[in-house]
């Protein structure tokens, strides 16, 4: 089986992150700070252009926050690392190796384990993933619950520290969507890695978290933390049960407000040159 | 106002100022490198550095170049080759995108047109010139023609294709509201084509001024590829280089010309030209 | 399982139907509209088959090839890592593309005469001007081919541990090879535009001289023969292309 690895934490402390573009500055993230605990299945869920991905992009370490920390154990994100793996939302195997190529990539570029040795993981990874027959297959002959898979084990053998997954299911019919979500399940029961799931449906969030973080809309930071604590292992039967009910319409009542502010009130975030450049100078003095 | 947001806007505003907008790395390398083709080919005349001593300098050509567009001859030249390029790039256009539409349309069409458009592809324009003088005696259309076949395939190419990403499900929304065949031709296939046409005829205007100047150096009396050429016979060496000027700067103005026609029908055509650098890390 | 094949396969019967119907149309055209009784009939063309000099146009076939390979490959040489220095790095692009994008809209054949200048014998002048004409798609499809991959892949990379250098080659690459043969099928059409355009000004030898000289002592039937001769050289040039872009392009072709 896939073994456990080291955990890590992250923190997000103040962060602000904004987007520039020559007219407007979108202002994407302020003052957000969340937790992401170390072994824990966290789910983020929020409107959408929230900021989910930005996220995700902040702990992967492609971009740096404007303001504000973004630490794990401790230490600031610096750049990206095999520590941190993404999924992606769509997939990003490299459309020219074979499936197996891919899972072996990680490995084979950090020379962190013989050959050999990569060799059995990917042969272990990929029959555990069920895609041992398709190994000689390139991306794009293989449906796109396949893809998932593969890009799940091309993290996975890397044993990263913090698995970050972004909407990485969307897309997908209803029942490859089932089946991808009782595999993750499953590989994240076995491994206890830590992971943070990035998702807009709710029902998704709930039966996939240990703590589900509600986002506000743009400028986003968490609206609230629910601690979803039905039993490990999960199965669909809790999918009726009252503690389930409970925190999903605590969670859509959430939702629900952040998106009738967002129709009503005009967008916040994005600030025009001109008035806030009037603002500061007459602040200034 | 308060501090705290006080300090948000100064957060945000880290704008560029005016002064280091214009200063900015990108358009001090730009400036670079226009700055210093200029520079080195001044030195490279003064200097005779091999055989560059029989190149006219920049000044030279620019001195040249003042006096020749004030005369006649200048503008009786530009306009003809224009209205060479023209002529022939029209031609093209209304003959390709029909016939493009067609083909992408209709199979039976296709398998009857197409081959023999696939064999007569790869001859190069200028090999049609003699055909070309055979069929149209008058000087000025055959060199026309050379225009004509250039831009005639990639308006067809790009028509084609046009057709062929349409969305199949319009058709089949077509049919189901009864639609005739001319209504989905109208409706369906030449709407739905036009971003790759538009970006067709783009190019095709491109590469038929490339073809406009072979005919007039190869055979003809007028224009400015047949001026070009005299200047080398009669050693007016800065005219060569006004001369490729001149029809860079029209050629250049021609396709920016269909660009924009063609952007105003279709809002939602882009061009992106940015490093990758970019945009991996921010 | 068995598959219903239908009796005959008409779209091929249209396929070779358009040929007869072209080959038709132009006898037609040439015996009874008086106004194109100069033109070859197509039993002239093909009965001129059998005059061909055949070492001579051999000979000729051989140099227009020797003309245009050599340009396409220095072209290729120049460009394709030009191409990739422009598309991959921000400061190369800013300091060199400006002065691409001034030279880009004169056409190759305008340089004809500062060639001719500059160059001291014909294959230089036509080496030249065919990697004149193949660098701008060379070098234009493959900045577009390394500026479009898709971001993910790169920091998909970068996460896994692959370091610069390693990344043009193992990721970046690749994932541009599609657009960078196609640039180089269009170069390889406009080198052999200037090849022709140039060997029929000037009397040293090559396809495009043959269809000249041909025209000048009005010898049509070969005229339109050299023609199609110089078409089916350019098509199997791209056809190579083709095969080598293929190979390295395998993965997209699979499904």
């Amino acid at each position: 089986m896939v073994a456990a690895n080291q955990n890590s934490e992250v923190v997000f402390k103040n962060v602000a992150k904004g987007a520039y573009s020559k007219k407007t500055h979108t202002v994407i993230l302020k003052d957000c700070s969340l937790n992401v605990e170390a072994g824990k299945l966290t789910v983020l869920i929020g409107p959408s252009g929230c900021g989910k991905t930005t996220v995700i992009n902040l702990i992967a370490g492609y971009e740096r926050p404007d303001h504000g920390e973004v630490l794990m154990d401790g230490q600031p994100v610096s750049g990206p690392n095999w520590e941190r793996l993404v999924v992606f939302q769509e997939a990003a195997l490299f459309p020219w190796l074979t499936c197996y190529e891919n899972v072996m990539f990680g490995p084979v570029a950090r020379k962190a384990i013989s050959r050999e040795e990569a060799h059995r993981q990917t042969m272990m990874l990929l029959n555990r993933v069920g895609l041992s027959d398709f190994r000689d297959k390139y991306p794009m002959q293989l449906s796109g619950g396949m893809q998932r898979r593969a890009e799940l084990a091309r993290a996975l053998i890397n044993k990263p520290r913090v698995m970050l997954m972004d909407e990485p299911f969307r897309g997908l019919d209803a029942m490859t969507r089932k089946l991808m979500q009782e595999y993750y399940l499953g590989l994240f029961e076995e491994t206890g890695c830590t992971n943070l799931f990035v998702t807009s449906e709710l029902e998704e969030a709930i039966i996939l978290a240990d703590k589900l973080l509600v986002m506000t809309n743009k400028p986003s930071k968490v609206k609230k933390a629910i601690d979803v604590d039905l039993p490990r292992p999960r199965d669909w039967g809790m999918a009726a049960s009252e503690r389930y009910l409970e925190i999903k319409a605590e969670a859509l009542e959430l939702l629900h407000a952040e998106a009738i502010k967002a129709s009503a009130a005009s967008d916040k975030a994005e600030i025009d040159l001109a008035v806030g450049f009037e603002k500061l100078k007459t602040a200034r003095g | 106002m308060a501090n705290a947001e006080q300090e948000a806007l100064e957060l945000v505003f880290k704008q560029p100022t005016f002064a280091s907008r214009v200063f900015s790395q990108k358009t001090i390398l730009n400036t670079i490198s226009v700055v210093s083709v200029f520079v080195a080919w001044t030195l490279l005349v003064h200097f005779q550095v091999y055989r560059f001593s029989l190149l006219p300098s920049p000044v030279e050509v620019l001195e040249w170049g003042r006096e020749w567009v004030t005369t006649k001859i200048f503008w009786i030249d530009a306009g003809m080759t224009t209205a060479r390029v023209l002529v022939g790039v029209t031609a093209a256009y209304v003959i390709g995108i029909p016939l493009g539409l067609m083909i992408g349309w209709k199979k039976v069409f296709s398998d009857l047109t197409f081959p023999m458009l696939e064999i007569l592809r790869p001859i190069p324009a200028p090999a049609y010139l003699p055909i070309a003088i055979l069929l149209l005696p008058w000087q000025e259309a055959s060199v026309a023609f050379i225009p004509f076949i250039d831009a005639l395939f990639p308006v067809l190419l790009n028509t084609i294709i046009g057709v062929k990403l349409i969305d199949r499900d319009y058709f089949r929304a077509a049919q189901c509201l009864g639609s005739s065949p001319r209504q989905i031709f109208w409706h369906v296939v030449l709407p739905g084509a036009l971003p790759s046409i538009s970006s067709g005829c783009a190019i095709g205007m491109g590469i038929g001024w490339m073809g406009a100047v072979v005919g007039e150096m190869i055979t003809g009396k007028w224009g400015l590829g047949y001026r070009i050429w005299e200047s080398y016979i009669l050693i007016r060496y800065p005219l060569i280089i006004d001369g490729m000027i001149a029809i860079g700067i029209l050629g250049f103005a021609s396709s920016m010309l269909i660009r924009y026609l063609t952007i105003r029908l279709i809002p939602w055509r882009r061009a992106i030209t940015e490093s990758l650098d970019e945009s991996i890390t921010k | 399982m068995q598959f219903q094949r239908k009796f005959v396969n008409w779209s091929l019967v249209r396929k070779i139907l358009s040929m007869v119907i072209f080959i038709l149309f132009w006898t037609i055209l040439v015996q009874f509209i008086d106004y194109f009784h100069q033109i070859p009939t197509p039993k002239a063309v093909f009965l001129a088959i059998f005059e061909l000099p055949v070492p001579v146009v051999l000979k000729n076939i051989g140099i227009s090839f020797f003309r245009v390979l050599g340009g396409f490959f220095v072209g290729v040489l120049i460009g394709f890592p030009v191409g990739v220095a422009i598309g991959y790095s921000r400061i190369l692009n800013h300091l060199i593309f400006p002065s691409f994008e001034m030279a880009r809209p004169i056409p190759p054949i305008a340089w004809i005469p500062l060639t001719v200048l500059f160059f001291i014998n014909f294959e230089s002048q036509a080496i030249f001007l065919t990697f004149y004409g193949a660098f701008f798609p060379i070098v234009y499809n493959t900045m577009g081919g390394i500026s479009e991959v898709d971001i993910c892949l790169p920091r998909a990379a970068m996460s896994f541990g692959v370091g610069k250098k390693l990344m043009l080659w193992k990721v970046i690459l690749p994932a541009a090879m599609p657009q960078v043969f196609t640039g180089m099928k269009l170069a390889m059409g406009v080198a052999w535009i200037l090849v022709v355009a140039a060997e029929m000004m000037s009397n040293k030898g090559g396809m495009g001289y043959y269809v000249w000289y041909n025209h000048a002592v009005m010898d049509y039937p070969h005229v339109v023969l050299a023609m199609g001769i110089i078409g089916l050289c350019g098509a199997i040039c791209s056809v190579g292309i083709g095969v080598v872009g293929n190979y390295f392009t395998r993965w997209q072709r699979l499904v």
